[in-house]
């Protein structure tokens, strides 16, 4: 494209590239919820990262397509163009760009996408979410063992929702567990789900990752729903998360073993 | 002005190619032609018409989804129709409407493209249609049955789909549609891949083909790699589901996640099956209209393979959230994949660049493509992060990205196609006011019904649900898309009036009504049988009948002296 005739950059693309960033940089979480978790504060900035470099890249082609519909529409101009082809040195140029953006992305990506992952030391809290067509199941208990009768055992109704109670500022592993078909656990202001696989918790499946560690930042209520199609009911197929603070959290957790106790016997 | 407007008659220097039928062309018509007739252009004729009308039908079934889902509570139809709904809307338009019209379109355009007569194998040609229809239909009868048609989304993931959960015949019509089209499909691609390696007329070298041929030959090899996977792991599910096998059941020693495995192992390159035809499309339509040589073509070549390349190597990428995957290669490998779909947004910049460019609605769809295709591509590179992906994937962001890709991208290029050779396959031209009216309300119907959808995935909302409450807040941007595809649904309707009024009152177009390029504008409109019966001009290049009509303004590598003479 360099060295031709009509060469002549747009007056307005610069600057009206540089407000776009600027009005798109002060939306801070561009769309995503507020995160209540440590590693969802991670999945914030990435994703801001990624989705200024995705509006850039789509200004500069829509720009550029602009700049082709206005500059070089045909009109009354109808003769024979430029029947040039090939341009070595640009065609380099564009394919390396796009494979540095990308390199830098991938290596942004790896460290958060670690830590999502991680699961070191012991944890404050150990639930087993069982999900089955169309409902889900806490079962809290003492260690990452899962073995033995579960502490709390928290069940849905058809006219209530199950609640998942956790404390502020812990550290919770969930351990997934499917009975009948796929689900997927997802409360969307974690900003990560996973897949609750059949058979996952089995040594038939091995190599199935079915445990996922937060660590809780908020108190307050929101709504967890099952992201994975799983039949007729999929869409009510929801739940409560309650994050309440260290005295809410003993109060409801001696209660409720309580309760499960009782029903257990 | 260099070139001249006159147009040397074409069939100078003509080639024979190979001796002409003695008999005088006896054509049949109507019924008699669409069931035995195997000339190419026939087939390729019933393919679009069939695939156009499963089209219809699927988007009738996805403006009841949006009407369902403008409200939260449930009014028009419950979940368990909602699922059908859903289900066969994704499967015909992924299976019986997309990829069967690219083959449609390869059928009438690659043996005219490349010079020859006719497919290798026109009876296999026919004989693949007509599987094809079988195996749409059978889909579509699930809708009849006492159960109803399949209702556990088109990707089908057991245990979802065994016996136990999805019982009904709506589920086994499904599975045998799915191992139909995935035979037909196959034997389209040998047709196509054995074509394209035997029949180019003289002259014709690889590097000399159109964009189009390349890209339907590397779809082709992609078809021959994958769709055997596909219809193996259907063959399997059908066994576990009638005969008691286990492949799939976690309670009896199966992985279910094997299924994920062997779907997405077709399904991602089948993302590329359905979008690169319509990528090779819009390339012929953008140097046409801009009077440009197609830019970079030995690059665009090469991006198109890599594409196809790469594309095996990361169908995991739909299975992060399942824990089961190595996240760090498929997250590599599928966000390089942006690499050469940027040199090809690139190259098609290129060609437009400096070019003459003309709004036919052609090229207006191709530019539509081009503007909407960036959107599904930046998302997509989104989604190929691990990190991201586990908050995106299931969610409406997902059914976003996708649209734009299929929707946006796809759809858009078979409307190019459409309105680019519609005057080759019918001899007339379709109405370019019409034409406008149409591309301007799918252009706007479409942005208004997926681009929201982008944000509701953000805040939270699943994909498949047939029903949302009133306190998700979910509700005013579910209108705005219902809107939004209500505009898309009323875009098709001057469209079939546009094919109605040419069919009864169109202009006859003639042989080269756009200033063609490649060799199919060098025949008639519609061609005869056997297709050049002047024979061919020279192939000297990639643009035979450009270098015929303007032989002293050929594609340069370096500057065009010629251009420079022009315009000072």
């Amino acid at each position: 494209m360099t060295g031709e005739p009509h060469e002549r950059r747009p007056r307005w693309l610069v600057p009206s590239l540089s407000a776009l960033t600027a009005v798109v940089i002060s939306g801070c979480d561009l769309g995503l919820p507020s995160p209540i978790t440590r590693e969802g504060e991670n999945v914030t900035r990435l994703w801001s990262v990624f989705t200024i470099l995705a509006l850039a890249i789509v200004a500069l082609i829509i720009g550029l397509i602009v700049v082709v519909v206005i500059r070089y529409r045909r009109g009354h101009r109808d003769d024979i163009p430029s029947q040039r082809q090939y341009n070595f040195p640009l065609e380099i140029t564009y394919t390396v760009i796009p494979l540095v953006i990308v390199g830098v992305l991938f290596g942004l990506t790896i460290p958060v996408q670690e830590n999502l992952g991680s699961k070191e030391g012991a944890a404050d809290v150990y639930v087993e979410v069982v999900g089955f067509q169309w409902q889900w199941q806490f079962r809290y208990f003492e260690d990452e063992s899962y073995e033995g009768d579960p502490r709390i055992v928290v069940s849905g109704s058809p006219e209530q929702v199950p609640v998942l109670v956790l404390p502020v500022d812990a550290t919770v592993r969930f351990r997934l567990v499917a009975q009948d078909v796929i689900h997927s656990f997802w409360v969307p202001e974690f900003l990560e789900k996973r897949d609750l696989i059949p058979g996952a918790e089995t040594d038939v499946s091995p190599g199935i990752d079915n445990v996922v560690e937060v660590e809780t930042t908020e108190t307050g209520e929101w709504t967890g729903r099952c992201a994975e199609y799983c039949g007729l009911q999929h869409a009510y197929m929801d739940f409560e998360l309650r994050v309440v603070d260290e005295a809410e959290w003993q109060s409801w957790s001696s209660e409720a073993a309580d309760a499960t106790g009782e029903e257990g016997t | 002005m260099t070139a001249t407007r006159e147009v040397p008659p074409t069939g100078v220097e003509a080639q024979p190619l190979v001796e002409e039928p003695a008999a005088p062309e006896r054509r049949l018509s109507g019924f008699l032609r669409w069931t035995t007739s195997t000339d190419h252009k026939d087939v390729g004729l019933s393919y679009m018409i069939t695939a156009f009308v499963f089209f219809l039908a699927a988007g009738c079934l996805a403006l009841l989804m949006r009407a369902e889902l403008a409200d939260p509570g449930q009014e028009m139809v419950g979940p368990g129709t909602f699922n059908e709904l859903f289900t066969m809307h994704g499967s015909i338009m992924l299976l019986v409407f997309l990829s069967p019209f690219a083959f449609g379109i390869a059928n009438y355009c690659v043996p005219l493209m490349i010079g020859a007569r006719d497919m290798a194998f026109p009876r296999i040609n026919l004989l693949s249609y007509w599987i094809y229809l079988g195996g749409g239909l059978s889909m579509v009868f699930g809708f009849v049955t006492a159960d109803g048609a399949a209702d556990f989304g088109w990707f089908a993931y057991t245990p979802l789909s065994d016996s136990v959960r999805s019982p009904g015949l709506g589920a086994e019509l499904w599975l045998v549609g799915v191992a139909l089209l995935g035979i037909s499909g196959i034997l389209s691609a040998l047709n196509i891949v054995v074509t394209v390696f035997t029949m180019r007329t003289r002259g014709m070298t690889m590097f000399r083909m159109p964009i189009l041929v390349w890209n339907f030959v590397v779809v082709s090899v992609m078809v021959l790699l994958v769709f055997p996977v596909l219809t193996a792991a259907a063959a399997m599910l059908w066994t576990d589901r009638n005969l008691g096998s286990v492949v799939y059941d976690a309670t009896a020693g199966g992985q279910p996640i094997i299924w994920q495995h062997l779907f997405w192992f077709f399904g991602h390159p089948e993302v590329y099956i359905l979008v690169l035809p319509y990528f090779g499309v819009v390339t012929e339509v953008f140097a046409v209209f801009s009077r440009r040589p197609v830019y970079g073509y030995k690059g665009l070549v090469f991006a198109t393979c890599s594409i196809g390349a790469l594309s095996l190597g990361v169908w995991a990428h739909h299975m992060y959230a399942t824990g089961a995957v190595l996240l760090p290669f498929f997250g590599v490998m599928t966000m390089l994949i942006a690499v050469p779909t940027g040199v090809k947004m690139f190259n098609w910049l290129g060609t437009m660049w400096l070019g003459r460019v003309r709004f036919s609605t052609a090229m207006t769809f191709a530019i539509g493509f081009l503007a909407v295709f960036v959107i599904g591509g930046v998302t997509g590179v989104i989604l190929a992060s691990p990190a991201l992906d586990f908050h995106l994937t299931d969610s409406y962001f997902v059914v976003a990205h996708f649209h734009y890709v299929l929707s946006g991208g796809a759809v858009f290029g078979v409307f190019a196609a459409i309105y680019y050779w519609w005057p080759k396959w019918f001899g007339k031209k379709l109405h370019e006011g019409w034409g406008h009216v149409h591309f301007w309300l799918n252009f706007i119907g479409f942005n208004l019904t997926f681009f929201v959808q982008f944000i509701l995935g953000l805040e939270g909302m699943p994909r498949r649900v047939a029903d949302y409450t009133e306190a998700s807040g979910f509700r005013p941007l579910n209108v705005v898309s219902s809107i939004g595809a209500a505009v898309l649904g009323v875009s098709v309707l001057p469209f079939l009036w546009n094919a109605y009024r040419t069919w009864r009152r169109g202009e006859p177009a003639g042989d080269d009504p756009w200033d063609g390029q490649t060799l199919e504008w060098a025949t008639s409109s519609p061609p005869p049988i056997g297709n050049f019966p002047e024979g061919l001009p020279p192939v000297r290049s990639e643009r035979p009948l450009w270098d015929l009509k303007y032989p002293d303004r050929k594609a340069t590598t370096g500057a065009d002296p010629a251009a420079r003479k022009a315009t000072r």
